[in-house]
């Protein structure tokens, strides 16, 4: 492949450049020129940068970073890779002759495989990587330059060592320090520790089956030293119960002899007693009850004898019935008598009062119609109106008569009083005079006033028209003066003129003062007529006042008459109505005397109220009549009962010459007697019933109870009661030999419960043998509890080693450690095989390129290096079988590489790059990129590999970047290109 | 009354098994971690007296013999007590990590515990109020492995007792991740009117059906760094209508895996900045170990083998780790994205792409018998697989790559 032409839009100092690319090509530039960049762009073309190594080739003025690269291919033919910083994020795009596009991918495949830094190690060398040869330690240099052979690269030497470096850290098969080795020292100390606390927790189990084991020794023994307790304890039981037994056993003999069968009731003396103490009283209760009944049967039958008929108690008893209302009776008889003689009084009484010479008897013959009231009253009103009116007619008739003769007296007085005629016309003329002179007066005052004001006005005047006067004359003077001194003419004339003008004003002025004064002396004049005083003038007119004043009260008297002479006549027309009036009441007064004569004497003014008491009068009369009625029907009663009462004594044969009341009460208590005999014998009958019921009761019981008794004694088997009791006391004595029979029983069941003691009942033992006994119990129970304690012990001590490793977790931590121990053992040992793998693959890498290609490699290194040394040196040998790397003078004579001199190590270095290049060539025929990578060399042997140079370049394109215009001076064939 | 029984299904307590793959932790979370197991047994015996169940099943590996301690033991012993105090039964199957003929430390637990004492399936009946009201079947491994289809031999009985629970340690025929012990198929455990089938032998998780539950209630606490996120128990409610589940967290700390992608991360201080952003921006329940991946460019590479990143680690680790809860990276994983010129490469004559060819042929395991063959180190060990041994060879040629390229231009 190769490159034909850049275009750069844009990248470092180089902006919209073009530039051709022939086979082979030196490029020429000073330094800064831009060589580096180019390179840059060639390689950024051929491979894409990431974007922070684009951006820093972005061109300082701005714009697109990026350009395209034409190529040829022997396969593809012509070609252009463009590249730009937006499209696709620099992604290539391939344009292919006939029109199509690619992407990457196609360039990748293009490329074979060849990347930026394979290339960059095997087709592009600078003087910078010979520099680094420099540095080699002298044992490697044969190592780093078979690298070179291999990779272009002096890497491949160097990390070889360093992973070397790296395992060894790491590990050692037999060595202590490494860290892998370490750490197996550390897991193995775990390890140790682990089976030992393992091992350990292993007794555990066996601790626990003894454990198991050791309990249940002791559960066992516990049982027996129990058992041999419970011996002990009944052994002394036994000797404490000896006695008891002894007694025993007597008691039972007894009860055997004593077999006879005694039938007895349960209880029976008790029974027997107490049925005849319940007896006894019941009895005795009876015979009382007995005694009492006859004594009562007795009163009855006297009682009855006492009780009277039953007819006489019935008739006794009606009478009494109506005792209280002829009681009633004839107390209201007494009453209405009384109310009688008193209403009569009353009525009689009353009729005195009056004295109107009627009787008791006339009284019922008077009737008084409804209407006469109000006739009566209104008699009485009428008369006494009539009356009044009269009285105030006469008095009215009196007072009009006196009147009239004042007024004519007073008229007469007036007429005295008031002025003649002709007096009154004096008069009037006398204020007309005085009323004139007044007005005159007032006159002549104001022109007296006028008079001065003149007067000053006057001399004022006089004053002015002299000071004019004066002045006339003093201009006149003045220009007279002046006219002759000048002697103009109309000078003199003016001064006349002047003084003419002054001299005539003053005249004229004095003339019109002087008229004036003449005016007011005219005015000043003053009048005299009739002189009247004011008194006079008062006096005058007091006179007329009077005299008026009396002409008008004279004429208001004679109205006055006038009115009185009318009210007279008014008044005698009123005393005429009053007359007849009075004549028809009288009238009527006669009419009332002709019905009821006795009005005669009563004044008619009392007319109403005797009406009233006359009324009153009729009313009690009428109530009388009532009365005298109901006494008689009373009467009439009271003589009825005391007949019958009369008859009632009769019949009885009782006593009769009695008072009524006496005789009532003589029946009362006839009838009171009969009732409390009565009483008596109801009492007494219920007394004997009952006590007939009692007895009957009291005799059933006693029954009872003796048949009660005959069970007893039959149950007893025995007639008597003799019997009976004697049965009994041998039965008591039976009892009481069973009772102490019970009491031993008991004790010996409190010191042997459920009937343990059976079985020392049977079998006598003495005393010795008991006690022999225990004590061989008590040894044997002594033994086994010390047998006991130490048992308890080792459990404790055994308890406590379980409960130790129970809570012990020294096992769980050491697995746990051991475990991340081991672990990190794992983390470094896979880091230890990643590094050992990589060591052997590089190691296996370098066997196989160095089959393929190193031979070739070699043959061609050796051609360039013959050459550029001028034929010094014929071979170069890649270091095999031990056998370092070599190099073959003329004379045949080899050299380590070390021993070389500087200039040939360089010579040698350019021809191994060379060498490897071209062999990679053949595959990858990508161009060569040299920047002054022969800064050093001198002119004959910049020539000789400038031969070399264009000799590759025949087969390979070849660009040459250079500062050393040497290099360019040695170029024969190769298209030179300036950068500027 | 309703007929219901409540419990509490929790297997695999694995009691005071270590944690695997940790190196390296601060002592106080070395000792959470070392406490863990029975914090998790702690905390299931809390939330069964909390929550008031009739009883606990524990289906199988309570503990593992290979490593027992008798700490366990005696842990699970006073757990029992605990429950005993109030008065809810346990009733245990042992599996095959704590099959009876392995178990060193005969500890005897309370009379409430119930355990099923053969590899033959028996039943206990559990009373309630004086009545049967729930059989409960299992079996317990007698030594280490079970082959036969033990779940084929499980039969109701007694069937006038409204609820029937199985328990079986074991897994599915076809589960290619686990050894298969006691294997079933789903089909076998639906035959016969099982009302809840209480699995364990599975760490993980899982209710392989609802109707009747079928269900791994996964191990108590993580133990390893696969273990991840919540594990406890479930609680389970049955009544003749109705079937209540729900699962209880009852880990000490979670196992936490983190993915950073820091390939836009310059320098090592961004990817720190990164780390910590990621692991500052979740809200903590409860302690938490971060596995860590970070994926990125080849330096990410070269940054750890320079120990740069490990460095860096701890630095975060020191303050997350002191705080309460705490959070602990205890691994990190480095992942580089630019594969791709690998297959360029690949096609090159030149050096590297021989090695990128040689990489194939290169054999790990020929090369590290100097270590793991090594007769002191052997035993400790753990023999590495096909898949680590890919891992590594991807490994050793970035590691070549990035020193090779190292100084070129880049």
């Amino acid at each position: 492949m190769k490159i034909v032409k850049a275009s750069i839009y844009g990248f470092g100092k180089w902006v919209d450049y073009d530039i051709e690319f022939s086979d082979g090509i030196c490029i020429y530039g000073e330094n800064e020129a831009g060589k580096s960049t180019l390179q840059k762009f060639i390689l950024f073309m051929l491979f894409g940068f990431p974007p922070k190594q684009r951006e820093f080739y972005r061109p300082k003025i701005g714009g697109t970073i990026g350009g395209s690269l034409t190529m040829y291919d022997i396969d593809e033919g012509m070609f252009s890779i463009e590249r730009t910083d937006q499209v696709n994020n620099g992604e290539a795009i391939c344009y292919t002759p006939d029109g199509k596009e690619y992407g990457e991918a196609w360039l990748k495949e293009r490329l074979k495989g060849m990347t930026m830094k394979t290339y960059q190690s095997i087709f592009s060398f600078s003087s910078m990587d010979l520099a680094g040869i420099d540095d080699m330690k002298e044992e490697d240099l044969g190592e780093v330059l078979l690298g070179i052979g291999m990779s272009g690269s002096t890497m491949i030497h160097r990390l070889e060592k360093q992973l070397d470096n790296q395992l060894g850290d790491l590990f050692k098969p037999s060595g202590k320090k490494p860290v892998i080795n370490q750490q197996l020292e550390i897991l193995d100390k775990r390890f140790a520790s682990l089976q030992d606390y393992k091992a350990n927790e292993t007794t555990y189990r066996e601790k626990r089956n003894s454990k198991l084991t050791l309990e249940n020794h002791m559960m066992k023994l516990q049982e027996e030293i129990q058992k041999e307790k419970a011996h002990l304890v009944s052994l002394e039981k036994h000797m404490q119960a000896l006695p008891i037994l002894q007694d025993y056993n007597r008691y039972q003999n007894l009860l055997k002899n004593d077999e006879d069968n005694l039938t007895f009731p349960e209880n029976g003396m008790e029974r027997l007693e107490n049925i005849k103490a319940s007896l006894l009283p019941i009895q005795s209760e009876l015979a009382v009850l007995k005694e009492n009944g006859q004594k009562y049967q007795q009163k009855l039958n006297n009682l009855h004898e006492q009780l009277a008929e039953q007819k006489i108690q019935d008739d006794a008893q009606s009478l009494i019935q109506r005792k209280q209302e002829f009681l009633d009776t004839s107390n209201e008889l007494e009453r209405t008598e009384n109310t009688l003689n008193k209403k009569q009084l009353e009525i009689e009484g009353e009729l005195n009062r009056l004295n109107i010479g009627l009787q008791l008897e006339d009284l019922g013959e008077i009737s008084f119609p409804f209407h006469l009231e109000k006739m009566w009253t209104q008699l009485k009103n009428d008369l006494e109106q009539l009356k009044l009116e009269k009285e105030k007619n006469t008095l009215e008739a009196k007072q009009l008569n006196e009147e009239r003769n004042d007024l004519y007296n007073q008229l007469e007085e007036l007429e005295e009083q008031s002025l003649p005629e002709e007096k009154v016309l004096e008069l009037n003329e006398k204020i007309h005079v005085y009323n004139e002179n007044r007005l005159l007066e007032k006159l002549l005052a104001e022109s007296n006033l006028k008079q001065q004001n003149w007067k000053r006005k006057n001399k004022k005047k006089e004053k002015d028209i002299n000071r004019l006067l004066a002045g006339c004359i003093l201009v006149a003077v003045i220009t007279g003066i002046a006219a002759m001194l000048t002697e103009v003419n109309w000078l003199f004339q003016i001064t006349l003129i002047i003084f003419v003008i002054g001299i005539g004003q003053w005249i004229l002025g004095r003339q019109s003062l002087k008229e004036v004064e003449k005016m007011i002396q005219i005015e000043a004049q003053p009048s005299v007529g009739t002189q009247v005083s004011t008194e006079q003038k008062q006096e005058v007119e007091q006179q007329l006042l009077h005299h008026n004043k009396c002409v008008s009260e004279m004429e208001n008297v004679k109205d006055q008459l006038k009115a009185n002479n009318i009210q007279r006549l008014n008044n005698r027309d009123v005393k005429k109505k009053l007359e007849e009036k009075e004549y028809n009441i009288e009238e009527q007064i006669h009419v009332q005397y002709k019905n009821y004569p006795f009005l005669k004497q009563v004044d008619h003014t009392y007319w109403p109220e005797f009406f009233h008491a006359m009324k009153q009068l009729i009313t009690h009369y009428k109530e009388l009549l009532h009365l005298k009625a109901d006494t008689e029907r009373l009467l009439k009663k009271v003589s009825e009962y005391h007949s019958e009462v009369a008859q009632f004594f009769k019949k009885n044969k009782w006593e009769e010459d009695q008072s009524i009341s006496h005789q009532i009460h003589t029946i009362e208590s006839f009838l009171e007697q009969q009732r409390e005999v009565s009483q008596h014998i109801r009492q007494y009958s219920d007394l004997l019933a009952e006590n007939k019921q009692k007895q009957h009761e009291l005799r059933q019981r006693v029954e009872m109870y003796q048949k009660e008794m005959t069970v007893l004694f039959e149950k007893a088997h025995v007639k008597t009661e003799d019997a009976f009791y004697q049965k009994a006391n041998r039965l008591g004595e039976k009892l009481e030999i069973k009772a102490a029979m019970e009491k031993t029983l008991d004790q010996l069941e409190r010191l042997f419960p459920n009937g343990e003691w059976k079985q020392f009942a049977g079998k006598q033992e003495d005393e010795h043998t008991l006690e022999w006994k225990r004590e061989n119990t008590q040894n044997t129970i002594e033994k086994m509890e010390k047998q006991m304690e130490e048992m308890q012990r080792e459990l404790a001590s055994l308890q406590v080693q379980l409960e130790t490793m129970e809570s012990s977790d020294e096992y769980s931590n050491n697995l746990h450690q051991f475990e991340m121990e081991q672990e990190k053992l794992n983390k470094l040992a896979k880091e230890w095989a990643i590094i050992k793998t990589a060591k052997e693959l590089l190691i296996e890498t370098k066997r196989t390129y160095r089959e393929k290609y190193l031979s070739q490699v070699m043959e061609i290194t050796s051609d360039y290096f013959r050459r550029l040394t001028g034929n010094k040196y014929q071979r170069v040998f890649a270091p095999m079988d031990h056998k370092p790397f070599q190099v073959e003078t003329e004379g045949g004579i080899r050299y380590k590489v070390n021993e070389l001199s500087k200039g040939t190590m360089d010579q040698l270095y350019v021809s191994l790059r060379l060498a490897i290049s071209q062999t990679m060539s053949e595959r990858h025929k990508l161009p060569f990129m040299m920047d002054d990578a022969f800064l050093h060399f001198d002119s004959i042997r910049i020539k000789r590999i400038m031969e070399i140079v264009e000799e590759i370049s025949e087969k390979h394109q070849m660009i040459l970047f250079t500062c050393k215009e040497e290099a360019v001076d040695a170029v024969k064939n190769l298209e030179i290109r300036l950068l500027a | 009354m309703k007929k219901e029984i409540s419990f509490m299904h929790a297997a695999d307590l694995h009691l005071d098994s270590p944690f695997k793959g940790l190196s390296y932790t601060p002592e106080h979370i070395f000792r959470d971690i070392k406490e863990s197991t029975f914090n998790s047994l702690d905390n299931l015996v809390k939330a069964a007296i909390q929550k008031r169940v009739d009883f606990v099943l524990i289906t199988g590996d309570l503990f593992d013999n290979e490593k027992q301690s008798l700490k366990a033991q005696v842990r699970l012993r006073r757990a029992f007590e605990e429950l005993k105090r109030h008065q809810i039964h346990v009733y245990l199957s042992y599996g095959n990590h704590d099959y009876i003929n392995g178990n060193i430390h005969p500890v005897t637990y309370p009379d409430n515990v119930f355990i099923f004492p053969d590899e033959n399936i028996s039943d206990f009946i559990f009373k309630k109020a004086g009545k049967a009201i729930a059989k409960i079947y299992g079996f317990s491994y007698e030594n280490r492995a079970v082959l036969e289809e033990k779940a084929k031999d499980y039969k109701v009985k007694d069937r006038q007792i409204p609820f029937h629970i199985a328990m079986l340690h074991g897994s599915i025929r076809s589960n290619t991740e686990h050894d298969v012990y006691s294997p079933f198929q789903l089909t076998d455990l639906q035959k016969e009117p099982f009302d809840y089938w209480a699995l364990g032998h599975i760490h993980k998780r899982e209710v392989l059906k609802e109707k009747p539950p079928i269900v791994y209630p996964g191990n108590i606490q993580g133990r390893n760094r696969k273990e991840t996120g919540e594990k406890g128990c479930y609680h389970v409610v049955l009544s003749e209508t109705d079937i209540n589940l729900s699962f209880i967290p009852l880990q000490a700390f979670t196992i936490h895996p983190v993915y950073i992608d820091v390939s836009q991360c310059e320098d090592l201080y961004e990817i720190e900045r990164c780390i910590q952003e990621e692991i500052n921006s979740r809200q903590l329940t409860g302690n938490e170990l971060i596995d860590l991946t970070l994926t990125g460019r080849s330096t990410l590479r070269q940054w750890e083998n320079d120990k740069l990143l490990e460095e860096l680690v701890e630095v975060i680790n020191e303050p997350i780790a002191y705080a309460q809860p705490w959070k602990y990276i205890f691994r990190v994983v480095t992942e580089v994205k630019e594969k791709k010129a690998d297959i360029e490469l690949r096609k090159g004559d030149h050096f590297i792409g021989e090695l990128i060819r040689q990489v194939d042929y290169v054999s790990v395991q020929a090369n590290v018998k100097e270590l793991y063959h090594h007769k002191q180190a052997r035993r400790y060990l753990v023999q590495l697989t096909n898949e680590e041994e890919q891992i590594m060879k991807e490994e050793a040629k970035e590691l070549l790559f990035n020193q090779l390229f190292k100084g070129g231009s880049e």
